[in-house]
């Protein structure tokens, strides 16, 4: 798998949740979506969840990324959504309106997330809203979320947020 | 708008220009460079994030759409301007655009195979402050990128406390 992206999958009954790591361009989109789909045609879920907790940086082709197993699940017969959108996407998702085709959904990350795919040094302190502040902060540490907002466990439970049918 | 184009104008205070080939490996590297070119200017993160993206995605429309996939040289050209403006010029003499305007309509694209998204200029576009695209069939495409970050971030010091005295 290539250094700058790989992916985790965790299969449970039907379901199986994908944990993206990394960063999603158009080189490493086709790397990522030719292992997804070899391990969707071979396991053949009812449902697939892509974690995106763990990206550090998505242009438009993690939008074909993210449309294209869409189009592989539905000619399954299955369904997915996206969980936990990193800060570093959730522009790029908002932009493109993915909540109106694909659910959106939050969850508590550090619980779920198998361990090898989040680290600790996701955490940014506080007040780290310039290139400056967050090297001094960070030191040498090298993830791209560096939003200068501190991690936040969120609340037990799942907030959906459910693709809004067109008239 | 006239107080908006000079502020695109303004003097040169630094410029870095890089040459690379056209494969998809660099578009990593061509946005890290810019973001390190950028980075002395100590932009917010969400201003350097966008930037990464929108240049991310020129260098990609080049790969993708100009060349097609065969050989070919991208070069990127960053100015910081007077005023705090980045520009970047991302360049290419690959296929060039028939149809400008209909290429920078949102799902519009030219590889449908390939799953893409067809939002590649309309990332520029809202990630960007300005953008310019200027095409000719056979010849190339140059894309120009504007980004006006904000004030310098303030910083509490010895002059500071000079000044209340």
């Amino acid at each position: 798998m290539n250094e700058r992206a790989s992916f985790l999958c965790d299969i449970t009954g039907n379901t199986i949740t994908v944990y993206i790591r990394g960063e999603i361009d158009h080189h490493t989109a086709v790397i990522v979506r030719n292992g997804i789909d070899a391990v969707l045609f071979e396991k053949r879920p009812t449902r697939m969840i892509l974690d995106l907790s763990a990206v550090g940086f998505m242009d438009s082709s993690g939008l074909g990324l993210i449309m294209g197993r869409l189009s592989v699940m539905k000619s399954l017969g299955g369904d997915m959504s996206v969980q936990n959108p990193s800060r570093e996407t959730e522009s790029i998702l908002s932009l493109a309106g993915i909540e109106r085709l694909i659910s959106i959904e939050y969850t508590n990350t550090a619980s779920e997330a198998p361990s090898s795919a989040l680290t600790k040094k996701n955490y940014v302190p506080p007040e780290a809203t310039t290139v400056s502040s967050a090297r001094i902060r960070r030191g040498s540490a090298r993830t791209a979320r560096d939003k200068g907002e501190p991690c936040q466990k969120k609340p037990a439970g799942k907030r959906v947020k459910t693709p809004t049918t067109s008239a | 708008m006239s107080r908006q184009k000079s502020r695109y104008n303004g003097k040169t205070l630094n410029k870095m220009q890089m040459k690379f080939p056209a494969l998809s490996i660099n578009e990593a590297m061509a946005r890290a460079t810019v973001a390190v070119f950028v980075s002395q200017l100590d932009p917010e993160i969400t201003a350097l994030a966008d930037i990464k993206c929108a240049v991310s995605e020129a260098v990609t429309n080049c790969i993708v759409h100009g060349y097609r996939g065969s050989a070919g040289c991208i070069t990127v050209t960053v100015s910081i301007l007077e005023g705090r403006v980045v520009k970047v010029e991302i360049k290419d003499k690959g296929c060039g655009i028939p149809d400008i305007k209909e290429a920078r309509q949102p799902l519009f694209t030219t590889d449908a195979a390939g799953e893409r998204s067809g939002m590649g200029f309309t990332v520029m576009e809202s990630f960007t402050d300005a953008m310019r695209v200027v095409s000719k069939v056979g010849q190339g495409t140059t894309v120009t990128l504007f980004k006006c970050l904000g004030e310098p971030p303030q910083v509490a010091g010895k002059g500071n406390r000079r000044e209340r005295v």
